[in-house]
């Protein structure tokens, strides 16, 4: 069993071509959300914009810091699966650029930060 | 008889006419006591009279055997002028030969007028050849002929009209050689160098109980070496405009003396003041001359540099901070500082600190390589760099070492951990960084020097001693002192020597607290208590009087919390046993975000 399957590696718009198929996690600011709520936009932390897509509408407001997990379905869009929406107190103190300091160490020191799943010996 | 007009001039700028023909005006013995007694002459050459002409010792006896009286011509067989300081020139008389006695010409040759020593007309500075054509020399006057002489006169000033107006085509000295600038010392003073500017500093103020004015310097450089220059007042308003970082000088007539090792970093033992003479002509031909010499010493060799001093460094910007000000201690002025941290193949990591404009200009986008010269090197925090007013900061240089810099950080040099330089015994309290972990306090032994060491740390509570943690003291305000239960009510302080209806509680907490690399027993007073345990002495004091189980509670609940803790650390002794004392100055909880960037700025040291 490998441990990809339990994994949501936390990533941001560019870093989603190299895990297509996967059930990651991603983090951003939420906007243009469909008036039908079935898909809304995440700007997220280096700036790009990825296509939320829901499996059925949204039943909760969507705005401000929200974090996304599903399945990649193509290099700007996301599948959703469960949505977190933040306070606007956490979305006013939230440090983005930080956020995207550290998904760059996550990344460039991949071995230092596992991120859940199985491991395996 | 006919002198050779306008040659005292000649010779004072420089040029040796052959035998040249003068009218000795007069001629004044000076005594003196310790050396032997030498003759002064007035010299005239039918143009100008000149009055510091000495003659040569071994001609005393002429002059005693009333050889040379006076008016009569002389031919200067040898000779020579020699400058003397403040640019005073000394015409010297070596051999003579009389062409005609004084009692014999019987008056004064032409009209010549006194020459003023200290304001010579540059002139004139013609090939020693030409300067007294062969009609010249074989033309007798008649000494009683006024007219003849005056016609001679205005002969040679033709020649002297036609000299002059060779000379605007060309730098005023063209033919006089060049010195290098290595080659300059205190003891010579007719030279001219040839030099690029290649640090030229604003113009600073000074006012003191002396008076005020400002200055400026600058830093010559040829193929021979460098040296400073230094222009006060007037010459900042002469030259400051005129002179331009890394164009090409001729610079001749300033005063040299010993450099001054605390202003200056270069390599001379020399430099230079401008004064009053001092002439500088731009120079267009500058292909020769070298731009900049560095002198580099690699990171990890600055500890074997004595602090202070200014060295030669480039390195790589590995860590760039923001912009941020202090105030000037002496100034009170509000100055701004950035630190770097640069690196190179050494391995270590040193800072630099850029100041005031460039600080807030410095871009450190991309890594940029920086070499400065003449950075001022500290032992702050072990070693430190600063870019001072006498350093040279150039960004991305484009000189070998630069490129081999750069090719070395691409190729893996950025993923290097580089190490950095330790302070000594203690570092300076006030500073809110100095970050340790508990392991780094015990393997570096703080608080074993001569002062406390004061340090952050980012620890989790982990346990709390209940036992004394807590003492009634004096309620005085500023009394802190432990009171003695009277059992009447009555609550005595031995300090005030007073006895109190009341008492207030005061916190000791001795904690242990750790993080991911050992742990630490800390004592924490007041306020830093209160705020662990997130609540106030005095209700605190209640509560383990009257309900003992909460007391506890509070106690237990202030368990496996993490803050960002100010420790000071000393040895102290206790009957002939010395133990770490670690005191909490505060207990902070943690900002996440500024914790997040310090952990940022760490993870970029380690350089992975």
């Amino acid at each position: 069993m490998s441990g990809e399957e339990f994994t949501k590696p936390r990533l941001n718009g560019s870093l989603l071509p190299n895990y297509m198929g996967r059930q990651i996690c991603l983090l951003g600011m939420a906007k243009n959300v469909d008036s039908s709520g079935n898909f809304f936009t995440l700007t997220t932390s280096d700036n790009q914009d990825v296509r939320i897509q829901m499996q059925e509408p949204l039943s909760v407001h969507v705005a401000g810091l929200t974090e996304v997990h599903g399945q990649v379905t193509s290099r700007n869009s996301v599948q959703c699966e469960n949505v977190v929406v933040f306070s606007d107190e956490a979305t006013e103190k939230f440090d983005m650029a930080l956020y995207q300091k550290a998904l760059e160490l996550t990344q460039r020191c991949s071995n230092h930060y596992i991120q859940g799943g199985i491991m395996e010996d | 008889m006919k002198l050779t007009t306008g040659v005292i001039l000649e010779i004072l700028n420089g040029a040796t006419p052959e035998k040249p023909v003068f009218q000795v005006i007069n001629a004044k013995k000076i005594e003196s006591s310790n050396s032997v007694d030498r003759y002064r002459l007035l010299l005239s050459d039918g143009e100008y009279v000149y009055s510091h002409v000495m003659l040569a010792a071994q001609l005393n006896k002429v002059m005693e055997n009333n050889g040379v009286p006076n008016l009569s011509v002389i031919e200067a067989t040898r000779y020579l002028c020699n400058k003397l300081q403040g640019d005073k020139r000394v015409i010297i008389l070596l051999d003579l030969k009389v062409l005609a006695l004084g009692p014999e010409v019987g008056e004064r040759l032409g009209s010549p007028t006194q020459l003023n020593p200290n304001s010579i007309p540059t002139a004139v500075a013609k090939p020693a050849v030409d300067s007294r054509p062969n009609d010249q020399k074989t033309a007798v006057f008649k000494p009683q002929n006024n007219n003849n002489t005056a016609m001679s006169t205005g002969n040679t000033m033709g020649q002297q009209m036609n000299s002059l107006g060779k000379k605007t085509l060309t730098p005023t000295t063209p033919n006089s050689r060049v010195h290098s600038i290595a080659s300059l010392t205190p003891y010579q003073n007719r030279w001219r160098i040839r030099a690029r500017v290649t640090m030229k500093s604003s113009i600073r103020t000074w006012s003191n109980s002396k008076g005020e004015g400002k200055l400026f310097n600058c830093n010559l450089l040829d193929d021979s070496g460098e040296i400073r220059m230094t222009g006060f007042k007037e010459q900042v308003d002469k030259f400051y405009d005129m002179l331009e970082l890394n164009k090409v000088y001729y610079i001749s007539r300033c005063t040299l003396k010993t450099a001054n090792k605390q202003y200056s970093n270069l390599n001379n033992d020399y430099e230079m003041t401008m004064n009053a003479e001092t002439v500088i002509e731009p120079c267009n031909d500058d292909s020769d001359l070298p731009v900049m010499t560095f002198d580099f010493v690699k990171l990890s060799e600055l500890e074997q540099c004595k602090p202070p001093t200014a060295v030669d460094v480039i390195g790589v910007v590995k860590v760039c901070n923001d912009v941020s000000s202090v105030v000037g201690r002496q100034s009170q002025k509000e100055i701004l500082k950035r630190d770097l941290q640069i690196v190179d193949q050494s391995g270590l990591a040193v800072n630099l600190t850029l100041w005031g404009d460039e600080a807030n200009k410095f871009d450190g986008q991309g890594f940029p390589i920086v070499a400065v010269k003449g950075a001022r090197l500290s032992d702050f925090n072990g070693r430190s760099l600063s870019v001072s007013g006498s350093s040279q900061l150039i960004v991305n240089p484009e000189t070998k070492e630069a490129y081999v810099l750069r090719g070395w950080f691409e190729s893996g040099g950025r993923n290097q951990s580089f190490s950095t330089y330790q302070s000594e015994g203690g570092s300076g309290g006030g500073q809110s960084s100095n970050w340790k972990t508990f392991l780094q306090v015990k393997s570096e032994n703080l608080g074993q020097g001569e002062k406390a060491d004061y340090y952050t740390a980012k620890g989790t509570v982990v346990f709390v001693k209940k036992d004394n943690c807590m003492y009634q003291a004096c309620p005085t305000a500023d009394c802190n002192k432990k009171v003695i239960d009277l059992g009447n009510g009555q609550f005595r302080c031995e300090k005030c020597n007073r006895e109190f209806p009341n008492h207030k509680w005061r916190m000791i907490l001795s904690c242990n607290v750790a993080d991911h690399t050992d742990n630490q027993w800390i004592t924490c007073f007041q306020d830093s208590a209160e705020c662990m345990l997130e609540m106030k002495a005095d209700e605190l004091g209640q509560l383990r009087e009257t309900d003992e189980m909460r007391f506890d509670q509070v106690l237990q609940d202030a368990l496996f919390k993490s803050y960002i803790f100010r420790m000071r650390a000393k040895v102290e002794n206790y009957n002939d046993e010395s133990r770490l004392k670690t005191v909490c100055v505060a207990a902070n909880s943690i900002d996440w975000k500024e914790y997040g960037n310090q952990l940022i700025s760490q993870i970029d040291q380690l350089g992975i």
